[in-house]
């Protein structure tokens, strides 16, 4: 089980540097837009297309994998952290298994989407015309990753809760929370 | 497709989503989960599919939303490369001729740096690292010197740039750029009164706050520490003039704002590999744990639409025949004891798609009524049990200081939050003058 893990470790730092690489391209194509819009009436063509369609979904979708290992995604603690050992685990079990679903659904409807999109050739029109069907996969990649991590933990709390010996017994922590 | 009333389904929809968050299922991941259970339980599993492979992609390719990672990344590279050091010094040196001098110091010098961040717990951290060790070596009570800097740090919500507005701004559709004006006062206001607070009980409670009036530090030494800080200064006055101006959409603002702090640090030779991946993967871990809730939100808005059970709501209200006021205090009382318990982007995209109609339908000024909640939304940073600003801080400051000393020191601020927001609801113009008077509204 450790080495699936550290295949989606592997692979969730490779997909998090392909959105690091979304996010500077998005700050430096507006910084350019502008200046291009205001010093030489030329702005940089395609810039809110390429901005929303493509790094905006990479940012948002391609860390997800990376957001849950480094902690997880914002949950409340009050109730969790007061539970015996058995309580705590077996809502571990069903947080877990309720985020792999929800993940697990938006990779396939997801995958089913862009396969679609793909067949048509989708693209924007305009004055220059831009193909948007790749964008359209970066949706199944950074939720399938995500979804295949859950499924991991799930089945780790659910092997915890069963024997209790192979349980670390991990500590509250004020992980995920953030604004 | 079920039996039961989609009104009814709503009513039960709420009652699960509440009870899956108090269980620790991820705040997006219950939204989610609800909403397309619900629709499916009210229109079939076609309508919950179709739901779930449009919305996350279409919301998220939306070019006002880019606008959440460019302000965040202008705020973490300000922070990571320490352009935002000097302003704990230059506000000191203004300021700690006052009593409770350091105290109040940390307070502005956090509404200083609330100008470049969007976030709370990223400006208690930034303030807390350090302003706390200082006021201790002075001997300050560490209640005071703790809670100060909680207290000061949701500032950063308020004063521009700030991710709830953002948020706000996008859900109700009302326009960013009159949001962030309309927060500014209300900001500062927060700042005054915590100062004004700190300085009357440090001289009405002896040893609270050790004089630092022996500092003294000469004209050239403050204008230095300006100068010391321009950089920063002119970032924020470009970033913001621009965007007000109408010359930048708050997009254009953001990247701009970063790709100035990222040159500015550079030039200040600042600018290392490590500041600059650990601005890129902050920016990026909040942007992603942001949008799983915003989507999820999004969901839950579409399912509530389809059920109806926001329209009960808002019809039972005006019903009712309360009035305007009476409206806001019971939104007031309901959005204090969620902040308590819930983090405060999961409130706000939880209970917009249900305030939303009953706002509009009692006329209630959208804008106004924002910043008001995203002052609502900060008081729930500091108060127990999940302060998330102490929890900041209890972070910072490791063993030194109890939490129970931290959350004591927090009660004075609360209640001066308690008169800031008495005072806005009263002087409804403290929001709506700026905002107005530059025409944005």
């Amino acid at each position: 089980m450790n080495l699936i893990e550290r295949a989606i470790r592997a692979v969730s730092s490779v997909v998090m540097a392909l959105a690091a690489v979304a996010l500077i391209l998005m700050m430096l194509m507006v910084t350019l837009d502008v200046v291009g819009k205001y010093i030489f009436t030329a702005p940089v063509p395609v810039t809110l297309e390429m901005v929303s369609n493509y790094y905006m979904v990479a940012v948002v979708f391609l860390p997800m994998a990376a957001v849950e290992l480094w902690g997880g995604h914002i949950h409340v603690e009050l109730i969790h952290a007061r539970l015996p050992r058995v309580g705590r685990r077996i809502l571990d079990v069903t947080a877990h298994a309720l985020a792999f679903l929800f993940f697990a659904m938006l990779t396939v409807f997801g995958w089913e989407v862009a396969m679609e999109k793909f067949e048509v050739g989708e693209y924007l029109m305009g004055q220059y015309s831009l193909v948007i069907w790749p964008s359209r996969f970066l949706v199944p990649l950074g939720c399938g990753l995500i979804a295949a991590l859950l499924i991991l933990k799930t089945v780790r709390s659910a092997i915890q809760l069963a024997r209790p010996d192979l349980d670390p017994d991990d500590q509250p922590s004020a992980h995920g929370a953030t604004e | 497709m079920s039996d039961l009333d989609p009104e009814l389904l709503g009513g039960i929809g709420i009652v699960v989503l509440m009870a899956m968050i108090f269980l620790r299922v991820p705040v997006g991941v219950a939204l989610g989960c609800v909403s397309a259970g619900g629709i499916y339980l009210i229109l079939g599993p076609r309508a919950s599919i179709g739901m779930l492979s449009e919305i996350p992609y279409d919301f998220t390719a939306h070019w006002s939303l880019s606008s959440i990672p460019m302000f965040l990344l202008m705020g973490y590279f300000c922070f990571h490369a320490g352009l935002t050091e000097g302003l704990f010094r230059l506000a000191r040196m203004w300021l700690s001729w006052l009593p409770g001098g350091l105290s109040i110091a940390s307070i502005q010098g956090a509404a200083l740096f609330s100008a470049v961040t969007g976030s709370s717990l990223a400006c208690t951290a930034a303030m807390g690292r350090i302003a706390v060790p200082e006021m201790i070596k002075a001997g300050y009570d560490k209640g005071l010197a703790t809670g100060t800097v909680a207290a000061a740090g949701t500032i950063g919500s308020m004063i521009p740039p700030s991710i709830l507005l953002i948020l706000y701004g996008i859900f109700v559709e009302q326009p960013i750029g009159a949001l962030f004006l309309a927060a500014f006062l209300p900001g500062v206001l927060t700042g005054v009164m915590y100062s004004i607070m700190v300085c009357v009980r440090s001289i009405v409670t002896p040893g609270l706050a050790p004089s630092t009036k022996d500092e003294v530090y000469s004209w050239e030494d403050r204008i230095l520490a300006i100068k010391d800080t321009w950089p920063v200064g002119l970032l924020v006055l470009g970033v913001f003039g621009g965007l007000f101006s109408g010359v930048f959409t708050p997009t254009e603002a953001g990247a701009v704002g970063a790709f100035l702090a990222f040159l500015i640090a550079c030039l200040k030779r600042t600018m290392n590999w490590h500041a600059f991946r650990e601005a890129v993967t902050e920016t990026l871990r909040s942007t992603a744990s942001i949008f799983v809730i915003a989507i999820g939100a999004q969901l839950l808005t579409r399912f509530f639409a389809l059920s109806g059970v926001t329209d009960i709501l808002a019809d039972f209200i005006s019903g009712a025949g309360y009035s305007q006021l009476q409206v806001v205090l019971l939104i007031s009382v309901a959005l204090l004891i969620l902040g308590m318990l819930l983090d405060p982007i999961g409130i706000m995209l939880l209970t917009i798609p249900i305030l939303l109609p009953v706002l509009e339908s009692q006329s209630i000024n959208l804008i106004w009524f924002g910043v008001l909640m995203a002052k609502f939304l900060e008081v729930g940073f500091i108060t127990p049990p999940v302060g998330l600003n102490v929890f900041v801080v209890k972070g910072i400051v490791g063993d030194l200081v109890p939490t129970h000393t931290i959350f004591k020191g927090i009660a004075w601020f609360v209640v001066m939050d308690a008169i800031t927001i008495a005072l806005l609801i009263a002087f409804p113009s403290i929001i709506l003058w700026l905002p107005t008077t530059l025409g944005l509204i």
